[in-house]
Parts: C-alpha cells; sequence; structure tokens
C-alpha cells in the first residue's frame, strides 16, 4: 500500500461515512474498485486475478446462499457489471496491446450492458435443499481454495501456470494482492457452512465481508458473523462529531508512524540474506536480529492499525491482530496475540480437529505426542501460509516444538505457582525473565524466517552464539 | 471554535501547530547541525569513502545532498595521528573509486605505499573523490576537508570537469546554494548555468521541503550499522560492460561554446574554470596546505584518427592540456600531467575508471609525484 493509496482508501471511507444512507452500497463499490486497483501485476494478470477473486467470491456465496431476493439478484447484476467495467479499464491501464484491448472491449461492453439483466438469472441457480449436496460444493470449493494458495506460494506450480499465459511466464511469480487473506475468509466460511454454523448474509455483505478494501492487503481475517454484526451496528447521526472518526484518524497515524517511520528505517540494519551473508560480528547479528523482529512487527501492525483505523472512520471495527506480543510471558501467550486472527483460524479449523483425529487413533494414549503432533503440524502450516519453502517449514517446527515445550514445562511447574505467588518479587523477577526468554526464542525464530537458505541459517545461528 | 466538533477542532489545532513548527523550523535550520553529528567515526568507523549508491539497499550506502554530513561520516574526520601526514585525494569517479572495492582505489593504495615524508611522517591519504566531473564540487569537498588538518591535498582533474557551463546541474550543489553564490561572489565565477538556477525557496526551508534531507540523514545513520558489518559500500556488477572501442568518426566535443570552439579548434585557460582550481588553491594556502594538481589518466584509443575516446577528441584534449600547462606556469600550481602514465587495456567501463591493478600502480606515480613536491615545492 502505498501513501496515495491510503488517502484514497480514507477519502472513500469518510465519503461513506458521511452519507450514511448510502454508506454501505459506497464501501461496496470502493472494495470492488480496490480490488482492482491493489493488483500489482501488469497486463493480463492484473485483470484476471481480481476479476477471478470476484467470481470465487459469488461462487462461495451460491454455496451458503438460502434464497437469493431480489435485492441480491441486483448486486449479482451489479458486481458483473462494475467487475466487467473495471477488467477492461485494468487492461487498458495496463498498457495491453491495443489490439488485443479491442477484441476485449466488445465482449466487456456486452457484459457490462447486460449486467444488470443477468441477476435475473440466479432465480434459476440450482440451490438445493438437500444440505448434503451443498456440502460437497462446500468440500470441493474448500480443496479449489487451498489448490490456488498452492499455485500462489510454490513458486514452481507458479511459474507452470503463468507459462501458460505468458511467453516469459514461467520466470516470473505472478503477485495475487491480498489472497491469502481473502481465501482464508472464504475457507472460515465453507468450513462453517459444513458443519451448518455459517450465517446467510446478502450478496452485497458477503462481498463486502471478503474484499472489505481496508484489508485486503493485510488482513486481518474477520469471522462472517462478527463482520455481519458490525455492518447492522446503529451508528451515530453526525459522522464527524463522532469520536469513531476521531479514533479511526488516531489509528491511522499511529499506523503511519509504525510502518512508514520505524519499520522502514528499521528494515535498513534488519537480517537479511545479504547482510547475515557478509556479517559475522556475533553483537551486531543480534543487532540485525533485534532490528528484524522490530521491523517485522511494526510493519505488519503498522498495516493493520491503517486496516482498523479506516475501518472505523467507515463505522466497522474490524478485530485487532497484535496486542504487545513482544511483551507476552510464554510463547503460548506470544501467539494469542501475535496474528491472532490467523492463529486463531488454525487453531478452530486445523489444530483442534487434527488434534481430535489423532485422540481417536491409538496415539490417544500417548497424550504429549498427540500435542507435539498437532503443534507442530499447525505451525507448519501457518509458516507455509507464508510462503512455501523449507526455510516456512523450519520455523514452523522450531515453534511448534516450543509450544510443546512450554506446555511441557509449565504442566511440570504448576506446583511451583503458590510458592512464587508468595513472594511478590521473586514474580516479578521472574515475569521479566520469561518475556526476554519468550522474546528471545521468537527473535531467533525470525532468523528461519527471514533467510531462505539453510547455509545462510547455519552461518547466522553460529554467528550469534559467537562461532 | 466550541461550535465546531471535536474532529474539527482538533485538526485546526494540529495544523496550527504544525504551521508553527515549519516557522521555527525556517528560522532555526536545525537540519545545518544535525549535519555535523555522526555515528560514524563514533559508534561506527568512519567510511573510506563518500557515502554514493546507485543501488541503496544493496550496497548499504546511500547518496546523500549534504557535504557536511558526507564529510562528517568519512574516516578523514576522525582525530589525526601524530606520525601522520594526511593527504586529501580529490577527484570524480575514477578517484572515488568506482566498480572497485574502497581499498582497491588510489588513495587506499597511497597508503598502502606507506610513503614516508622528509621528516619521517607516514602518508595517510583520503579519498574524496566524488562521482561527478565538476570542479565545484571538488571546491565544496576542499573547503570541509580543510577542517581536518590535511598536510596536502591531490586534486585530480580532467578536461570534462572544468567546463564551465556543466559545473552546477547536479543536486548535491544545487543543495549548497547559498555557499556556491558566496563563492560565485567572492571569485567571480562565470558559469552559464548560475542564471536558470533558483534560490531556495520558504518551502524548501520548511520541514515539508527538507523531509527527504532528514530522512536520509537517518537512513545514513543506520545503514552505517550494516556497512561496518559486511564491508560493503557499492555493489559490483556480475557483468561489466567493455570499454566502448567504437568512438564516433567525428572531432566534435559536447558541453563547451561549440561555435566558438569550432572556429578555433582550441581551449584556452579562459575557455575552461580554471579559476575555480585558483580559488581552492586560494582557500588552502590561507591555511597553508599545499596542492598538487593532477590530470588525471583517461583512456586512448589505439586505432581512431581524430579521437581520443568517447569524451575528446585530440585537438581538444591536446590544447587542454598544453592551456593547464600555461594555467599552472602563470598561477604558480605544482602540476603534473599524467593522462598518459596507464596504458589503455588497464580502463574498465569508461575513460576514466581504472582496474584495481592499474589504481595501485598509478599511485605509484602519485607517489613519485608528492616527492618531487617535497623537494621543490
Amino acid at each position: 500500500m502505498t501513501l496515495a493509496g491510503i488517502a484514497l482508501m480514507i477519502g472513500g471511507a469518510l465519503i461513506a461515512r458521511l452519507i450514511p444512507r448510502w454508506r454501505l452500497e459506497l464501501l461496496w463499490v470502493g472494495s470492488l474498485i480496490a480490488l482492482f486497483g491493489l493488483q500489482q501485476e501488469n497486463g493480463l494478470w492484473g485483470a484476471a486475478l481480481p476479476a477471478f477473486t470476484l467470481l470465487l467470491v459469488i461462487g462461495v456465496w451460491v454455496i451458503i446462499q438460502k434464497r437469493p431476493t431480489p435485492e441480491d439478484r441486483l448486486h449479482l447484476g451489479l458486481i458483473i457489471g462494475i467487475g466487467g467495467a473495471l477488467t477492461v479499464l485494468s487492461l487498458i491501464l495496463s498498457g495491453q496491446p491495443p489490439a488485443e484491448t479491442l477484441m476485449v472491449l466488445p465482449a466487456a461492453g456486452l457484459v457490462v450492458l447486460g449486467g444488470l439483466n443477468v441477476g435475473a438469472l440466479i432465480r434459476d441457480l440450482p440451490h438445493p435443499e438437500a444440505d448434503s449436496a451443498r456440502k460437497r460444493f462446500a468440500l470441493l470449493g474448500i480443496v479449489g481454495i487451498i489448490g490456488l494458495l498452492a499455485i500462489l506460494k510454490l513458486p514452481t506450480l507458479q511459474g507452470a501456470v503463468n507459462s501458460l499465459v505468458q511467453a516469459d511466464g514461467a520466470d516470473r511469480l505472478i503477485g495475487w494482492v491480498g489472497f491469502s487473506y481473502i481465501a482464508f475468509r472464504l475457507m472460515h466460511v465453507l468450513l462453517d457452512y459444513r458443519i451448518g454454523r455459517v450465517t446467510a448474509v446478502s450478496l452485497r455483505d458477503f462481498t463486502l465481508y471478503s474484499l472489505f478494501f481496508p484489508a485486503i492487503p493485510a488482513g486481518p481475517i474477520t469471522r462472517l458473523e462478527q463482520f455481519h454484526k458490525e455492518l447492522q451496528r446503529e451508528l451515530p447521526t453526525k459522522p464527524l462529531a463522532s469520536d469513531e472518526v476521531l479514533q479511526g484518524l488516531v489509528r491511522i497515524g499511529i499506523g503511519l508512524l509504525k510502518k512508514f517511520v520505524l519499520a522502514d528505517t528499521l528494515a535498513l540494519i534488519a537480517l537479511t540474506p545479504n547482510t547475515a551473508a557478509h556479517s559475522s560480528s556475533t553483537a551486531i547479528l543480534w543487532l540485525m536480529v533485534y532490528a528484524y523482529a522490530l521491523q517485522l512487527f511494526f510493519d505488519f501492525s503498522g498495516y493493520v492499525d491503517i486496516a482498523i483505523g479506516i475501518g472505523r472512520i467507515a463505522g466497522i471495527t474490524l478485530p485487532e491482530n497484535f496486542k504487545a506480543p513482544y511483551f507476552q510471558r510464554n510463547l503460548t501467550q506470544f501467539w494469542n496475540q501475535w496474528h491472532i486472527t490467523l492463529s486463531t483460524w488454525f487453531r478452530l479449523y486445523f489444530f483442534m480437529p487434527f488434534s481430535r483425529v489423532l485422540m481417536s487413533t491409538p496415539l490417544k494414549s500417548q497424550r504429549a505426542l498427540v500435542i507435539l503432533l498437532a503443534q507442530v503440524a499447525t505451525m507448519i502450516l501457518i509458516g507455509l501460509w507464508h510462503g512455501a519453502a523449507l526455510n516456512f517449514v523450519l520455523w514452523g517446527t522450531w515453534h511448534g516444538v516450543g509450544l510443546w515445550a512450554h506446555k511441557q514445562i509449565s504442566d511440570r511447574l504448576r506446583g511451583w505457582d503458590g510458592f512464587v505467588s508468595n513472594r511478590p518479587r521473586l514474580g516479578q523477577l521472574i515475569t521479566v525473565g520469561s518475556v526476554i526468554a519468550t522474546f528471545h526464542f521468537v527473535a531467533v525464530g525470525w532468523v528461519f524466517f527471514a533467510l531462505p537458505n539453510l547455509d545462510l541459517i547455519g552461518h547466522t545461528l553460529a554467528g550469534l552464539i559467537g562461532r | 471554535m466550541k461550535n465546531l466538533s471535536p474532529l474539527a477542532r482538533i485538526g485546526i489545532k494540529a495544523a496550527l501547530l504544525f504551521a508553527l513548527f515549519n516557522f521555527l523550523y525556517v528560522l532555526i535550520q536545525p537540519l545545518d547541525l544535525l549535519n555535523q553529528i555522526s555515528i560514524y567515526n563514533w559508534l561506527v568507523p568512519g567510511r573510506a569513502r563518500l557515502p554514493f549508491a546507485d543501488y541503496p539497499e544493496s550496497s548499504f550506502n546511500l547518496t546523500l545532498n549534504s557535504l557536511d554530513q558526507m564529510i562528517v561520516s568519512h574516516q578523514i574526520a576522525r582525530p589525526k595521528a601524530p606520525d601522520e601526514y594526511r593527504v586529501a585525494h580529490l577527484g570524480d569517479s575514477g578517484v572515488w573509486g568506482y566498480l572497485l572495492k574502497p581499498d582497491q582505489t588510489q588513495a587506499a593504495c597511497l597508503s598502502d605505499l606507506k610513503v614516508h615524508t622528509p621528516d619521517g611522517r607516514v602518508v595517510r591519504a583520503y579519498n574524496l573523490g566524488y562521482p561527478k566531473l565538476t570542479v565545484v564540487k571538488d571546491l565544496l569537498i576542499l573547503r570541509r576537508a580543510l577542517r581536518y588538518q590535511p598536510d596536502l591535498i591531490i586534486w585530480s582533474v580532467s578536461l570534462a570537469s572544468l567546463y564551465p557551463g556543466d559545473q552546477l546541474d547536479f543536486t548535491v550543489i544545487r543543495a549548497h546554494y547559498d555557499e556556491v553564490k558566496a563563492l560565485i561572489d567572492q571569485y567571480g565565477f562565470n558559469f552559464p548555468e548560475w542564471v536558470q538556477i533558483s534560490p531556495p525557496t520558504l518551502w524548501d526551508r520548511s520541514f515539508l521541503g527538507q523531509r527527504r534531507a532528514a530522512a536520509d540523514w537517518l537512513r545514513h545513520q543506520m545503514v552505517g550499522i550494516t556497512w561496518a558489518a559486511t564491508g560493503i559500500d557499492h555493489v559490483m556488477p556480475v557483468f561489466v560492460p567493455p570499454h566502448p572501442t567504437n568512438l564516433l568518426p567525428d572531432d566534435n566535443v559536447l558541453s563547451v561554446n561549440p561555435i566558438q570552439l569550432r572556429e578555433t579548434r582550441r581551449f584556452t585557460p579562459d575557455d575552461l574554470a580554471l579559476g575555480v582550481i585558483a580559488a581552492g588553491v586560494a582557500e588552502a594556502k590561507a591555511l597553508n596546505v599545499p596542492i598538487v594538481i593532477i590530470n588525471e589518466p583517461i583512456y586512448r584509443s589505439p586505432n581512431h584518427d581524430l579521437r581520443y575516446n568517447t569524451y575528446y577528441p585530440k585537438w581538444a584534449f591536446d590544447t587542454y592540456r598544453e592551456a593547464m600547462v600555461e594555467a599552472a606556469r602563470v598561477e604558480g600550481w605544482f602540476y603534473r600531467d599524467l593522462w598518459d602514465a596507464v596504458g589503455s587495456d588497464q580502463f574498465t567501463d569508461t575513460d576514466f575508471h581504472l582496474r584495481a591493478e592499474a589504481n595501485c600502480a598509478f599511485a605509484q606515480q602519485l607517489r613519485t609525484a608528492l616527492q618531487e613536491f617535497w623537494v621543490s615545492p
């Protein structure tokens, strides 16, 4: 996100807030525009990726919807119309050869003109009452989204797909802005649908949930029921007099400071493959690791602050994603406060079901082993969400084993709780020591995250212990 | 004010405070003070050459506009050793060491020779070259180098660094408008470009106008840490394009008054910005610091009748050399013409950039020039 992009989003949110009657419609249109505007790819992919995202969102909604209303049909037509127009605009602005654009224009024009009428067709769309059929569709959707994520994260797969479209495609990686977050929102909906927990919402609200513009680039991964409640919330009649807009602006200011001042400055001394390869001083390596840890936090939480701030201006409260993660006493608490919406997602949809599955196997007698396997598998998946590479697997394993070890140690030390609670000074000392130890465990873990190959990781870890 | 919404009240107060801050900023100009402060030579070692970067992220370096900040982050700003004979080496990218490591530059090679002065001190040369062909830039650097007790200055020049019409079109020089104006007023330089250069506006002096310079100051301190850790200040390309050999079949020279030169086909001292060198010599002389002026080596095409290289037709460079000799004689400068001191197979990508080995071989010629100067200044 650039400063200009952020300014546009703030402006969009303010305009929507100033026109209460059309607020949600304006936010919805703004989200459609942002979906296309935020894509960094040029050419065919720049137009195709957001168009495909829209189709995916509509597809998921079709699976979970009960019975479309006339309003849904109108919005479907509008999505097709606006989406078609934005696709054509993306092609033109990205400098596609005029001949190709001209070929696309008549077809897209027909889509735009016909878009409003297409909504009528939804009456004939199948919406089987039989849950089993829908659940099969939902499963298919989940598998499809995981497949797309695999293509997005695996350079080899991505190159293969890209080479089908572009001559030099095999060597280029596609940047599908925001898809990691959109995919997890959609999967949450499909998974909840399969267990009968999903809230039925209108197409407009569902599209807005999936593609709410401040949350496209860096989350958070909201839950449908929470977001839907926000959409239905009564707002003060005088938006500019409300604290919410002011709080939003302050939050954006904090986010800008974190992202563009602190994170970007720390990036100059943060651990990178280049700095790691050329540094051997233990003190400097530690400094780089600390800088990387803080840079990552300020960068990511800064983005989320901006998203939350814009959401506040728009009258939608997005969930917190970071709550002082580096001041936590242990790794479990760290993961409760770092990228909260992602770790909650994995806890709900992978860790718990996977643990239940393991507990139904002969392994159930070895509870510690079940926890270890579930923790490591969950953390490896979180690692792979960041990128399909060995270093992310190692990072996930580091944290998985760390979480397991913390559980084992805290279980064994529980008997000491009373002893410590009677000695406040000792308790404070242990708290400070625990916070420092937890931070350093996480910071060393970032070495795996930041460096792409084993040699560099080994060189850096050895350097950190002065070897 | 009471009828306004909280948001409007806060907005107005913030705008007023920001305007006041900018007003005070314009008056105080805190960046001038900040640019005298650096973590270099304090928390991290001083840099071996002035900050300059084509690729800031990978070279742990960046291009600054403040010469004060450049010089305080340089090794020359550290205390002088008792037995040190401090030599500041001014010049262009050839002196800076483009495509070379910091320990392969002419200054580094000269220091490595461990030359002893007649009074037993050891020559320690400091690379104050900067990749731009203009002697005004050298004069500005020289004025700052004089703050750090140099015993002698080597000033490498070439014809292209002396074109009066090409002295000022350079961000670093424009960033020092007031100082350049004072020098022009004091020494009467005649630069055709000067009339086109606008003085800094109120906006340029405000915090908003100087936000980039302020951010650069901070970034420069931060990259000092990674630079100190890695020792890298310049990215070496994997592939260096070979020196151009297909010279144009003409004898034109760019950037100088072409009509007059086409008629006379001769450079005279008046066609060159020699007044800048004279000003540098005068400023150094006021502090008893002598200057050795060097006509730096250039690539010479072995098979072209009209040109030596892409920059210079033969008639232009030959008459320039004559003009330099004449000016040195009249002004009493210690001048050495080393234009052909390096073989043509020892150049890298341009007509001025030498290979590492050639740089060190050339440093021996600089040593000879110094020894000659000590015998007969």
